[in-house]
C-alpha cells in the first residue's frame, strides 16, 4: 500500500519552474485584456493593506512606542 | 489620469516606496492578471491561488516599504518569482502533512458506502454467524475452546492465557491452531458460511 498521498510533489515543483520560464518569457501586454483574474475582494483587501502597513523600523524610531 | 497609464513600473514602484499609495494600486491592475494566472496554472484550485496572490502582494508591499527592494529587472517577473516560492512553500507544506483533498478528486471520498451505517441485513447477516461460531465453539475440546474464548471474548494475549492455564505459550498456541482447524471442519461439515462482508 502506497502513501495516503498521490500527490508527485516533485513533479508538481518542476512544473512550477516550467511555467515560471514560460510567463516570465511572455511579454506583460498580452495580458491586459485577461478576464482571468482574482476576485475584487482579494484585490482590495490587498490595496487596504498598502494603506495601513507601516514598517515596524519606521516605528521604532519614534520615542516611548511599545510594541507588543 | 491619462499621464498615469503610461508611467513605467519603475516609476510607479518608486512613487510607491515615496508614499503614494495610489502607486501599488496601479501596479496590481497591470498585473494581477499575469501573476493570477501563473499561480492558478499551477495550483489549479481558485480559492487557493487567491491565496497565493494575496499573500505575495502582501510580500510585496512589505518589501518595498520597509527599503528591501532593489530593481533588478521587470516587475512582474519579482513578483511572479515571489510567487513561484510562495507554490513550492504550500507543495512542501502538503507533503509533510501528506493530506488528502477532496478538491483534488472528481468525486467525493468520504462519500462511500464503505463508511455508511451496515443495512439491517448486513446487521442480520453478522449477528447469524457470529451466533453459528459461538455454537461452534461450544463443539470443541475443553482446552481448545478455552483458549479461543480467552483470546476472542476476553480479548487476553497468548501469554496471559499461558500464565492462566499454567501451559507453555507455544501449547496455548498450538491450541488456538487446533482450535481454528476444528472450528473451519466443523463448519464444512455443517454448510455454515462464516464469511461476513
Amino acid at each position: 500500500m502506497s502513501n495516503t498521498s498521490t500527490h508527485d510533489f516533485l513533479a508538481r515543483e518542476e512544473e512550477a519552474d516550467f511555467w515560471l520560464s514560460v510567463f516570465d518569457k511572455l511579454p506583460d501586454a498580452i495580458f491586459s485584456r485577461r478576464t482571468n483574474t482574482p476576485s475584487q475582494n482579494v484585490v482590495n483587501n490587498i490595496k487596504a493593506f498598502a494603506r495601513a502597513y507601516h514598517p515596524v523600523k519606521i516605528l521604532r524610531g519614534e520615542e516611548g512606542i511599545v510594541i507588543n | 489620469m491619462e499621464k498615469q497609464l503610461v508611467l513605467s513600473d519603475e516609476r510607479l514602484v518608486k512613487d510607491f516606496i515615496a508614499g503614494k499609495v495610489t502607486s501599488i494600486d496601479m501596479l496590481i491592475e497591470r498585473h494581477k492578471a499575469k501573476v493570477f494566472s501563473y499561480i492558478l496554472m499551477c495550483v489549479k484550485q481558485q480559492e487557493l491561488a487567491e491565496d497565493i496572490f494575496q499573500e505575495a502582494f502582501i510580500r510585496v508591499i512589505k518589501t518595498l516599504k520597509n527599503g528591501r527592494y532593489f530593481d533588478s529587472g521587470k516587475f512582474s517577473s519579482w513578483v511572479m518569482r515571489i510567487a513561484h516560492n510562495l507554490i513550492i512553500d504550500h507543495y512542501r507544506k502538503q507533503k509533510n502533512q501528506s493530506v488528502i483533498s477532496n478538491d483534488n478528486y472528481e468525486y467525493d471520498l468520504f462519500n462511500s458506502a464503505k463508511f455508511s451505517d451496515k443495512s439491517v441485513e448486513e446487521e442480520m447477516v453478522k449477528s447469524q454467524v457470529l451466533s453459528e461460531v459461538a455454537m461452534l465453539v461450544k463443539l470443541l475440546p475443553d482446552n481448545q475452546r478455552e483458549v479461543v474464548e480467552m483470546r476472542h471474548y476476553r480479548d487476553l494475549s497468548f501469554k496471559e492465557i499461558a500464565e492462566e492455564t499454567n501451559v507453555s505459550i507455544n501449547t496455548a498456541l498450538g491450541r488456538m491452531r487446533y482450535a481454528l482447524m476444528n472450528l473451519r471442519k466443523l463448519a464444512e461439515e455443517r454448510n455454515i458460511s462464516l464469511t461476513l462482508s
